[in-house]
């Protein structure tokens, strides 16, 4: 059986320091780095902490830099990696929490930002829906790329400006702005360019497209950015047509006229309740569809 | 949309630059563009220019779009070393003082021409 070397950079948070650990790794066949760090916690050093859900690429929580790049644990074989000494760091421009767990924080704030949910005006169609809205297989191309984002944070480890600039609302907060902005059904397509059109915004980037390049699920939030600068010039040159808004598909017949409570007691809110509710989470508080 | 007529500025003001630099160095520098490069910085010549409100406003709209494209361009890059509010309302105050500076250093001799 091979064997490898794991060398782990360790960050001590209660010395504010890195440590390099190394480990003797016995390999096989389709083993990933994934199962490297687990064979090294069951058997050798119990205190090595790193974060990991799923173990097949879905969930995004494995992110770090193997050997100098940032991927998921999970799908990377040792043996593909070609080197007898691997180096395992937490995923850069993060705050460290202990050894290899990054804290997402920042990610997911800025996530947060960007309104990543369909803003549409026909509340009391959202709260009680009784429809679906219609969807071309061409609009819905428009966008599909973009929703197939884990939230796996490896962009953000490869974005340079995100290194330098701590208010760059970075590659995956504007892709996903991007995702709802190409989204037929959704209605706040000003407020999001609005949010997009700042110099810590789509104007930060510098096309290094190092995020598309990382990302396990071939996403190409470089060419989200791009494409929301080309609709932020086209609207300041007026040369805007104005976007189709989905609407709802004709009412089914009388048997079946909710599709949502046929399957079951689905609560129904008023939608003073439903804005009530949404006001816990901080949700449509600034939402108006302009 | 601020930002994003930032970035139109600085694409309009960049081919103008192009196209009003291109003139300018085929006047002085090119030996190959009629008269060439001697005839055309003889002293009558150049006088005969300075004199002119024609090439007065060629020389306005050229030093005009060259300080908005580097106020433009500098200010994104200032931008991205500093992040604060603070920060980034001195360099707004500081660039446009300077922009005015050269403003008013530039045109004079153009206009006193």
């Amino acid at each position: 059986m091979n064997k490898v070397i794991f060398k782990l950079r360790r960050w001590d948070p209660d010395n504010k320091t890195y440590k390099t650990a190394e480990y003797e790794v016995p390999v096989r066949k389709g083993m990933t780095v994934l199962d490297g760090l687990i064979w090294i916690k069951e058997n050798v050093d119990r205190t090595v902490s790193y974060r990991a859900s799923c173990r097949m690429g879905l969930c995004g929580s494995c992110g770090m830099v193997i050997n100098g790049k940032p991927m998921l644990a999970c799908e990377t074989q040792i043996l593909h990696l070609e080197s007898q000494t691997i180096t395992v760091e937490p995923l850069y421009n993060y705050e460290p929490v202990r050894d290899l767990v990054a804290d997402f924080h920042q990610f997911f704030e800025k996530q947060r930002t960007v309104k990543p949910y369909l803003i549409r005006d026909d509340l009391e169609e959202q709260i009680n829906p009784t429809r679906e809205y219609i969807q071309s297989p061409e609009e819905w191309n428009l966008y599909i790329q973009f929703a197939m984002c884990i939230t796996c944070g490896l962009c953000y480890a490869a974005c340079p400006t995100t290194s330098t600039d701590p208010r760059y609302l970075g590659p995956q907060a504007l892709m996903n702005l991007y995702r709802f902005f190409a989204d037929s059904r959704d209605q706040a397509d000003h407020l999001r360019l609005e949010i997009a059109d700042q110099a810590d915004g789509v104007w930060g980037c510098h096309l290094a497209t190092g995020c598309s390049e990382v990302c396990p699920k071939g996403v190409d939030p470089a060419l989200a950015i791009q494409l929301l600068r080309k609709e932020i010039l086209k609207r300041s040159l007026k040369l805007y047509r104005g976007k189709k808004i989905s609407e709802l598909a004709p009412p089914l017949p009388p048997k079946n006229k909710s599709p949502y409570r046929a399957f079951g007691e689905a609560p129904e809110f008023t939608v003073e309740e439903a804005q009530e509710k949404a006001g816990e989470f901080n949700i449509l508080k600034d939402d108006r569809v302009r | 949309m601020a930002d994003g007529r930032l970035r139109l500025t600085i694409y309009f003001t960049g081919g103008l630059i192009a196209i009003l630099l291109l003139i300018h160095l085929s006047l002085f520098s090119f030996w190959f563009v009629e008269g060439g490069y001697y005839t055309n910085m003889e002293w009558e010549n150049v006088s005969t220019r300075m004199g002119s409100i024609l090439w007065d406003a060629f020389y306005i709209i050229l030093l005009s779009a060259i300080l908005i494209h580097s106020y433009s361009g500098i200010k994104g890059i200032a931008y991205e070393y500093i992040t604060s509010d603070g920060g980034r309302k001195a360099i707004d105050l500081l660039l446009t003082a300077i922009w005015i500076i050269a403003f008013i250093y530039g045109v004079i001799p153009i206009v006193s021409g």
